[in-house]
């Protein structure tokens, strides 16, 4: 019940966070960006999707006022109080006040290449356990750039818990590795990867599992090389593949090697 | 002769603008060198124009969602109980999104418990609590309507991803599999509707058991 209450509570919180944000958008008119439609129309549609029919369109010379935006879609109101969702694109084709361009840059290639910050989650095997891994990255340069990331490795014998931080060096950013065969085989050349190396350390904490006689759970440091590959999808999209090698600093005689491998998703910004 | 005079006359003439050119040049060098000199001993004069650049990027973007549901949970022998949860996605596009859901419950005794009085789990181990990542496609997006004035923009959508079930005293590895409904009230706020199921291994009876839990909720989410 506490829980409910708890939830209730926070539901309430996020409302009311909400509410006075959108109701004073709506009031306060002069906040809004004012831009001229110089295109010869742009299309209002019901929502903010390709599938949403155009209801409305806006003609060259008429003003629009930009209220809000869902991923690539605007939500723009008209001087007649017309309102509908405007594609980006569309958007280039407008003048503001001052008369200057609009530009709205796409998330693309250059701007992946000129990322500051990087977060992803990423699944796959360490030493036989099926793992989960969560990253959040941040780059100094093209080139260089740390990570911290929390992982939980599920096995039959045992949970584990780490918490790493790493360097990593990607020495070609900006790698086309097949764009010599482009003359004979379209789109080659838009696969675009970045090969990556680097070092860091570690907490890893193991908790054996209920059914197993009565072990103790233990929390060892730990030092790792890793290597993997990024490739650009589309948009804000990474594909990540990784290798690492641990090295468990362990309080017994011998260290312990730790091999994990993962596959994963990353959104940069 | 008189081309003669005229080339010398030309020549004189030539020689005459080069040294004027080169005299100019320096006094305007000299000048240059005064007004640079002259300009940093002044203050310099910044215009007050207010200009009112369009930033796309503080438009108010509505790409976070995050919200609460309440739902059941039917955990395979143990039960179906009330489940309730928070979740927070993010959009990445109009037809993919990112989310990251906690949910707990607590199950219930087993038939075989029930039957025999033995207790195979404690209360504590009987508490399930999950987390997963989960990555979804939006994939009928339209318009909902209620009689013939209300209009609501909805979607429905597919979602798979992994996570971990803590139950039974162990955290499981666990892949989530479902789909939903979302109901766009206001730009700001969505009703969800979904159906999710849960697969992870049980080990309670010595062997790993790979158990298909459903659960099926209501949620409400906030945009921001």
């Amino acid at each position: 019940m506490k829980i409910v209450r708890l939830y209730i509570s926070f539901l309430m919180v996020t409302i009311f966070c909400a509410l006075p944000e959108t109701s004073a958008d709506e009031v306060a008119s002069d906040e809004f960006a004012q831009l001229e439609v110089i295109d010869a129309y742009i299309e209002l549609r019901t929502g903010p999707g390709r599938g949403f029919p155009v209801y409305y369109v806006a003609e060259q010379g008429e003003w629009v006022e930009i209220l809000k935006s869902k991923t690539r879609w605007y939500k723009v109101r008209l001087t007649n109080q017309k309102m509908g969702w405007v594609i980006k694109n569309q958007l280039k084709k407008t003048l503001t006040v001052d008369g200057e361009e609009v530009l709205l840059d796409d998330p693309d290639y250059q701007e992946y290449l000129e990322r500051l910050g990087e977060v992803g989650v990423l699944t796959g095997d360490f030493e036989g356990a099926s793992l989960i891994s969560i990253y959040g990255g941040y780059h100094f340069t093209k080139n260089l750039s740390t990570e911290l990331s929390l992982s939980q490795a599920l096995g039959n014998f045992s949970e584990i818990r780490m918490a790493t931080i790493n360097v990593i060096n990607e020495p070609f950013p900006e790698l086309q590795p097949l764009s010599w065969l482009s003359d004979v085989v379209p789109y080659v050349d838009e696969v675009r990867m970045s090969p990556y190396f680097g070092i860091g350390v570690g907490v890893m904490e193991t908790l054996p599992r209920a059914t197993l006689v009565q072990t103790i759970d233990r929390t060892d440091n730990l030092t790792f090389v890793t290597s993997g590959l990024k490739f650009y999808l589309t948009r804000r999209f990474l594909l990540r593949l990784e290798y690492r090698k641990f090295v468990v600093l362990t309080d017994r005689n011998e260290n312990e090697d730790v091999e994990e491998w993962k596959l994963g998703f990353s959104i940069f910004f | 002769m008189e081309t003669r005079i005229q080339y010398i006359f030309l020549g004189l003439r030539n020689a005459a603008l080069v040294a004027l050119l080169a005299l100019t040049q320096t006094n305007l060098m000299a000048a240059e060198q005064e007004t640079v000199e002259w300009d940093e001993a002044a203050e310099l004069v910044e215009p007050e124009i207010k200009r009112t650049k369009v930033d796309i990027a503080n438009i108010d973007a509505l790409d976070v969602e995050m919200g609460a549901f309440f739902g059941m949970m039917n955990v395979v022998d143990f039960g179906t109980n009330p489940v309730s949860g928070i979740s927070l996605a993010y959009h990445v596009t109009e037809d993919i999104f990112v989310t990251a859901t906690v949910g707990q419950s607590t199950t219930d005794q087993t038939s075989f418990e029930v039957i025999t009085g033995a207790r195979l789990l404690t209360d504590s181990e009987r508490d399930l609590l999950y987390y997963d990542l989960s990555v979804g496609l939006n994939l009928l997006p339209g318009e909902g309507f209620i009689g013939k004035s209300y209009a609501f923009n909805s979607s429905f959508y597919g979602i798979a991803g992994i996570g971990s079930t803590k139950f039974a005293g162990d955290q499981r590895f666990t892949i989530t599999a479902g789909a939903g409904y979302r109901i766009i009230m206001m730009d700001w706020l969505a009703l969800h509707i979904e159906v999710k199921n849960h697969i992870f291994d049980i080990d309670i009876l010595g062997t790993d058991k790979t158990t298909h839990n459903i659960s099926y909720k209501v949620g409400f989410t906030v945009f921001f």
